[in-house]
């Protein structure tokens, strides 16, 4: 999905059921029903760690933001991907 | 009375599926496909139901009579059928023995829960096992097949182009599906061009690709499999240049498990044990054009795994 400045509004909301293992700060996931399977590098392990369905994109982007603020643009350009990445493999999804 | 010929099981990994033959033809087709698989037969009979095991179906190879509309001259025109339904016909070809591989492993498969069925190719080189997962048309068999030729200068010995099991609790054990090495049309000719000269006749080729007997390329078939020391996912992309990347176990967790095949018949769609291969097995991504690379690479990367490079 391409997000749009609205989208990064919503609340990121995963869908439930789904199993999870962390090797290395990184992550693995799979969900039995979807049977879709996804990695996460360290940043996305991060930004996985952040949907608790509370938050939204632009949330989520402004928190990492915080912590990395040399690399603020970079890291909205990634939480931006990987969230798209989340919702297109039906994982995730984008809540008002 | 025509003669009766034997019902032949074919065992892998605890389960079985019978297959009749109904002539001679169908039988060397049988045997030509199966032969490391076939382990005992049962007496001839007319009635299916006598063959009753882990699986539902009986399959049947059988010569037909009537139209041969769509076959070359002289070709004869079979059927597979299960106890059912039809579900191939035409001569025992390149694509019959598609058909057939994908019954036969969907119903071996079809209850298996004792552990995870990988699509996967599978080769031994010094006394430890290489998993090569990947989805069809990734280069499993095309892999296998070279690794295993004395084109390879670190030459495999050979266990499966398709599938393997890992056995719950296994730790690292695998049981491969040994069958004839299953070469789509695009890759046949680069096959065909390392197989020994005399062994030209013993394959079955067509235009859907060939089906090559391992031996053909390497005799040495192991006894027993090693652990698995080794995974290595092929990717082909035309034109690209031969590139080995290091994955981590996230990552090859995540690649696992897309070459799930039995994923439906575990509680946790067999997650967990993957991840634990993934964890304790270095693996990599291989991506490829040509094989013109693989023996000035392979041999450094075979070499780490052993601590010694």
């Amino acid at each position: 999905m391409k997000m749009s400045h609205r989208d990064t509004k919503k609340k990121v909301l995963l869908e439930p059921d789904y199993l999870l293992e962390q090797i290395d700060n990184e992550i693995t996931v799979y969900h039995p029903t979807l049977t879709t399977s996804l990695y996460l590098n360290e940043t996305g392990g991060l930004i996985w760690e952040l949907c608790d369905g509370q938050k939204s994109t632009a949330d989520i982007i402004d928190i990492l933001g915080e912590i990395y603020q040399e690399s603020r643009q970079q890291i909205a350009e990634d939480v931006i991907n990987i969230i798209a990445r989340l919702v297109d493999n039906n994982i995730a999804r984008l809540q008002d | 009375m025509p003669p009766l010929y034997p019902v032949y099981s074919v065992d892998f990994a605890g389960m079985s599926v019978p297959i009749r033959c109904d002539n001679r033809k169908t039988l060397e087709f049988f045997k030509f496909l199966f032969g490391d698989l076939y382990g005992s037969t049962k007496a001839p009979s007319l009635d299916t139901s006598l063959h009753a095991v882990d699986t539902a179906a009986t399959l049947t190879i059988s010569l037909t009579e009537g139209s041969t509309r769509g076959l070359s001259e002289g070709e004869e025109k079979y059927t597979l059928a299960d106890s059912s339904e039809t579900l191939f016909t035409g001569s025992l070809n390149v694509q019959f023995a598609a058909v057939l591989f994908d019954q036969v492993i969907f119903h071996l498969l079809n209850h298996l829960k004792d552990g995870v069925a990988l699509h996967s190719g599978a080769v031994v080189y010094q006394d430890k096992t290489i998993l090569l997962p990947g989805q069809s048309g990734s280069g499993k068999s095309t892999v296998s097949a070279w690794l295993t030729s004395d084109h390879s200068t670190c030459r495999c010995s050979y266990l499966t182009d398709e599938l393997v099991v890992l056995p719950k609790n296994g730790a690292g054990t695998v049981v491969p599906f040994p069958r004839p090495l299953c070469i789509k049309a695009e890759a046949s000719a680069v096959i065909r061009a390392i197989i020994p000269k005399n062994g030209e006749e013993q394959i079955l080729a067509d235009k859907q690709g060939a089906v090559v007997p391992h031996r053909l390329l390497n005799p040495d078939f192991p006894f027993l499999v090693p652990p698995v020391s080794l995974i290595l996912f092929p990717t082909y992309q035309a034109g690209s240049p031969l590139r080995i990347e290091k994955i981590s176990p996230a990552r090859a967790s995540a690649l696992l498990m897309t070459c799930d095949v039995n994923a439906r018949n575990l509680a946790d769609h067999g997650f967990r044990q993957l991840v634990q291969l993934a964890r304790s097995i270095p693996a990599y991504l291989i991506t490829y054009s040509s094989f013109a690379e693989f023996n000035k690479q392979l041999p450094d990367l075979f070499a780490q795994q052993d601590g010694s490079a």
